[in-house]
């Protein structure tokens, strides 16, 4: 496979399409989102966020359309043909999709087993590095996902989707259901992330104010039509509904007193990027 | 035009009904395939075996104890009539051995095992640990469907022997124990009706075929199961209805072959 095109998009949608039955979800949808940056789906519930993600990841065929991957088209590969492209992809489910009969230590290791010939001792380290580079003890390892918080779920969740360096990561709704001190935390880990290793970031969320401070790039999904943009500027937009999609989630999940610290007000890191969590 | 619609609406069903087979053979395919190629996983296999067979062990049990009881009480009162109650062993052990100790041991195996692995394969699809699964590329067919469908197959035939057994305790605990029969005559009738190549393979080919309907059913409803609660419950309800009605229809079509071929 040759090199990818840095200047190139990392993932593109193509006129994509899906219906489940004969309901429609997303409709010739044109989209593509950059290498190395934070990109952020939002939406209305219905609007076809998580099916966008999951047809990215290969989880399910779109109905028609096209959709690329490092310039390599996916959109017909099999399950066995999904298997390098799935290599480079990881994913951070809503829930985080750990096996409940395995210890999280198992959960963890699960991949490296299947798909390498590491040393149990070489497992156990990288183990208990991503543990520790999401800020969870070792001893965690041995607990079962019912025994865990939903924030440390999740970080555990996380912690093994970057198991096998991926070159992109997709995260599900990485925030919902977390409370404030769990979410700036799962902020500040995808944002090193991003940053320290130049992972290609696409998350799908509800949560304006974490969107809003961390995203590269927003992907707004309104009936009938896509929005693309950088965050500030369509916060600042003329069009009412999409200025009036910020305007009332912002309300309701930013602190007091942080709406007009964002609204209109990013500040730029020079390269065009802003001043992000963790920076 | 009332008639057209009903047409146009039975055809539409029975297409329908031959794309669910159709689905059904593909899945039954899939897991063929998946059990066959490496990677194995003997470990996991022998889980499941365990697992299953513990789960309906004791239903397995009491119900055999129960209907053997039974039908020693109902066999005695019946067969004393025409001074035949030395037949007992024979009536009760080739009612048991042939047809109601794989049914019934079915019906009892896809009420507790075959709905328990449905409900588990369909909460592993509504927590997204399948599709986990698919993006670490791991198969979800070879590493969880593939072992709990084996499973079913193979201790099937086991349990169904156990409900058996059971059941002529039961009826020999009746019979011998209350109605005063000799033990001898009891076995004796029934060492004398029971051939082993025609009852008890018979039986035991009933079990696998038994069992594998369990396990392709249960699991095929777990995986396709809607990703939400209500999916859950689905899966669990329509496994056990599909189930249970398969196993009487094809219960009939093994009789009649497996008797023509005798």
């Amino acid at each position: 496979m040759p090199a990818p095109d840095s200047d190139r998009p990392h993932v593109v949608l193509d006129r994509v399409s899906m219906a489940f039955e004969s309901r429609p979800v997303l409709d010739a949808i044109d989209c593509s989102f950059p290498r190395g940056r934070v990109s952020v789906l939002l939406g209305g519930s219905g609007s076809g966020k998580t099916t966008l993600l999951r047809l990215v990841a290969g989880l399910i065929r779109p109905t028609s359309g096209r959709i690329e991957i490092d310039g390599h088209d996916v959109t017909r590969l099999s399950e066995a043909e999904m298997v390098p492209v799935r290599a480079r992809i990881g994913m951070l489910f809503q829930g985080g999709a750990l096996l409940d009969s395995l210890t999280v230590g198992d959960n963890m290791a699960l991949p490296l087993r299947e798909r390498t010939r590491l040393p149990e001792e070489r497992i156990a380290d990288l183990v208990a590095g991503r543990l520790d580079a999401v800020g969870l003890e070792r001893g965690v390892a041995d607990l079962l996902p019912g025994q865990l918080s939903g924030g440390m779920l999740r970080r555990v969740a996380l912690a093994r989707a970057i198991l096998l360096d991926p070159q992109i990561l997709l995260c599900d709704e990485p925030f919902s259901g977390l409370d404030p001190i769990s979410v700036k935390r799962i902020e500040l880990l995808l944002s090193r992330l991003n940053r320290h290793h130049g992972i290609t970031i696409i998350i799908v969320s509800h949560h304006i104010a974490s969107t809003v401070r961390l995203a590269d790039r927003v992907l707004l999904l309104l009936p009938g039509r896509a929005v693309a943009g950088a965050p500030g500027d369509l916060c600042a937009s003329d069009d009412r509904e999409i200025a009036g999609f910020f305007d009332e989630d912002l309300d309701e999940s930013l602190e007091p007193g942080e709406v007009g610290a964002h609204m209109g007000r990013l500040p730029d890191g020079g390269d065009g990027r802003r001043d992000r969590v963790g920076d | 035009m009332p008639v057209v619609d009903a047409i146009r609406e039975l055809g539409f069903r029975v297409l329908e009904v031959v794309a669910h087979l159709g689905r059904l053979l593909l899945f039954l395919f899939s897991i063929l395939r998946a059990s066959l190629l490496p990677p194995w996983r003997p470990r996991r296999w022998l889980e499941e075996i365990w697992g299953q067979g513990v789960l309906s062990l004791v239903i397995i049990c009491v119900s055999g104890l129960a209907v053997g009881m039974v039908l020693g009480l109902q066999g005695y009162n019946t067969l004393v009539r025409f001074g035949a109650e030395g037949s007992l062993g024979a009536v009760v052990g080739l009612s048991l051995i042939r047809e109601l100790g794989p049914v019934l041991a079915g019906l009892l195996v896809t009420g507790r095992a075959g709905s328990a692995t449905a409900a588990e394969i369909a909460s592993m699809v509504a927590s997204e640990q399948i599709d986990g699964l698919r993006m670490m590329s791991i198969d979800p067919v070879n590493m969880v469907v593939g072992p709990k469908a084996l499973a079913l197959t193979l201790v099937m035939p086991a349990l169904s022997t156990l409900f058996i057994l059971f059941g002529i305790a039961g009826s020999w605990l009746v019979g011998v124990g209350l109605m005063g029969l000799d033990g001898g005559v009891f076995f004796s009738s029934l060492n004398s009706a029971v051939r082993f190549e025609d009852d008890v393979l018979g039986s035991l080919l009933k079990g696998l075929i038994f069992g594998a309907l369990i396990g392709l059913i249960a699991t095929f409803r777990g995986y396709h199961a809607r990703p939400n609660a209500a999916g859950v419950s689905a899966a669990t309800t329509s496994t056990v209805v599909v189930t249970s009605v398969a196993i009487l229809i094809v219960d009939y079509f093994v009789t009649a072959l497996w008797g023509f071929q005798i």
